[in-house]
């Protein structure tokens, strides 16, 4: 059982790094652009921490919070934000998959499918903004929040990984949207501007949106509770709830992939 | 759909943000509660009205030969471009009506409408700078004639226009030194200057100035996208077609 798990994980390990030094070689090919992509990203992370820190010297904090807890909440938000894209960013070109037909290839190859979709384009750009991204993260966090535990530290690394569970989940339901009405592109930049309202804190939001941030889109599952955990302040929802939501929103993705499988015609194809 | 939808969910944010920082002070940056939020609302409006565009994909139908398919009409290519934009910024502003109204609904913005001068001050300078983008829009179209790599420019562009265009604050929070750099370029005058003069922080003869100021950069950056449109058409070879 775990030897065939193993082999499999290696057939799936050396299909995804093939695919990103194909990327790899795709990102030199378009230096310029890249360079300028870069550069762009870059310059909206600066001028956001600007802003925050503007803020700081200004008001007193936002709901409940000091400005420098503020800070946390925005770089939890970029933490997740860059990882989701550098694994998912094929979700961003799989309407031309479904209209051109090229999904069929996928559908017949002895592999998941949703996984070629999903991991089909690695994006290098935001690999190489991820680095320095989260390293100047560590330094702002510990110079603001610097006395943090194990045990909290643990907890966040297991909310992480829920984030990424369910910025998993959304990039599904794009791609079971996709392949229902090969509309993707909106639907998946929605997805990143819903996530942008938990750039601050969601439980600033008032009734009904908070409920929706947590629960119904749960964007404030995948940021608020990591911040809130790792500031160790008390958590809108208890850890439990968070990867129960987590936990249960990337399995109702799993669900509708199935059921958006089942309507594909390949009629593109 | 969508993008109005996303237009909407910013403007939510900005809002929120904005709310919940007064709940706890009265002035910031020197902006009350009230001021904040009609300019927040009215930068919103403004960014339907101003920075929606039809020309986004412009470079790409050149560089993949579609613009041919414009080319063989008997119509002006860069006229037609007008007519698509006036309709597209129809389309945005009648979707802006609803939206400002269900803002206007949650948030209570307190509007005080200007007199008539500084209100056909406004139009004025939201029409300059309508025609500001289509200029900047038209010379990033034109990137299309000689390269594929025609999104990063606007990509950095956009997200220029993010931070000096304000939806989320307003351009006079940065410190002077930044201000003073940022009103060298066309930036500020894709939507800030506007409100500026709307809200009746600008005297006449600062709305007057940023009136001329826009003029000039559509007059420079228009004759620049003609250039370079006549340029490109001279090399224009609709490879692939």
């Amino acid at each position: 059982m775990l030897h065939t798990f193993i082999k499999r994980a290696k057939i799936y390990w050396k299909v995804w790094k093939t695919i990103a030094l194909y990327g790899l070689a795709e990102t030199f090919v378009n230096r310029s652009t890249n360079v300028l992509f870069l550069f762009g990203k870059s310059m909206r992370f600066g001028m956001t921490l600007f802003f925050l820190f503007l803020l700081s010297k200004t008001i007193k904090g936002i709901a409940g919070y000091t400005t420098d807890q503020v800070i946390i909440f925005y770089l939890i938000y970029q933490f997740t934000d860059t990882l989701a894209q550098v694994f998912f960013r094929g979700v961003y070109e799989f309407s031309w998959k479904v209209k051109s037909g090229e999904l069929d290839f996928f559908l017949s190859k002895p592999m998941n499918p949703l996984f070629r979709i999903m991991t089909g384009k690695p994006d290098l750009i935001d690999a190489i903004f991820f680095i320095p991204t989260t390293i100047l993260s560590v330094y702002l966090l510990l110079k603001v929040a610097p006395g943090f535990s194990g045990f909290s530290l643990l907890a966040v690394a297991l909310l992480l990984i829920n984030g990424f569970l369910i910025a998993a989940a959304f990039h599904i339901f794009v791609v079971c949207l996709g392949i229902i009405t090969t509309e993707v592109d909106n639907a998946v930049m929605m997805y990143r501007d819903l996530n942008a309202l938990a750039r601050f804190p969601v439980n600033m939001y008032s009734e009904p949106l908070r409920t929706t941030l947590f629960f119904l889109i749960p964007v404030g599952m995948m940021n608020t509770i990591p911040a809130q955990v790792l500031l160790n302040v008390t958590p809108s929802h208890s850890i439990f709830i968070t990867l129960c939501v987590g936990v249960g929103f990337f399995l109702l993705s799993l669900q509708t992939w199935k059921y958006s499988v089942r309507k594909y015609t390949s009629a593109g194809g | 759909m969508f993008w109005r939808g996303r237009q909407f969910l910013s403007t939510i944010t900005s809002l929120t943000l904005w709310t919940v920082i007064f709940s706890q002070q009265t002035t910031a940056f020197g902006y009350t509660q009230a001021t904040m939020t009609s300019y927040i609302l009215l930068a919103a409006i403004l960014q339907s009205v101003i920075l929606s565009t039809f020309l986004n994909g412009l470079a790409q139908d050149i560089y993949t030969g579609q613009i041919s398919n414009v080319l063989v009409k008997p119509l002006q290519p860069l006229w037609l471009f007008v007519t698509q934009e006036f309709a597209d910024k129809g389309l945005n502003i009648s979707f802006v009506i609803v939206e400002t109204a269900l803002a206007l609904a949650i948030f209570h913005p307190q509007f005080i409408l200007p007199d008539p001068v500084r209100m056909l001050a406004f139009v004025v300078a939201t029409l300059l700078g309508a025609a500001l983008l289509f200029s900047i829009m038209i010379i990033f179209g034109t990137l299309g004639f000689w390269s594929p790599e025609t999104w990063g420019p606007r990509f950095l562009f956009y997200t220029f226009l993010d931070f000096t265009a304000g939806r989320l604050y307003p351009l006079n929070v940065l410190p002077i030194w930044l201000q003073n750099i940022l009103y060298m370029t066309p930036f500020p005058y894709l939507s800030y200057v506007q409100t500026q003069i709307f809200l009746g922080n600008f005297t006449l003869q600062q709305s007057a100035q940023a009136i001329l100021t826009t003029l000039v950069w559509v007059t420079l950056l228009a004759v620049v996208g003609k250039k370079l449109w006549t340029t490109g058409m001279r090399e224009y070879g609709a490879l692939g077609r």
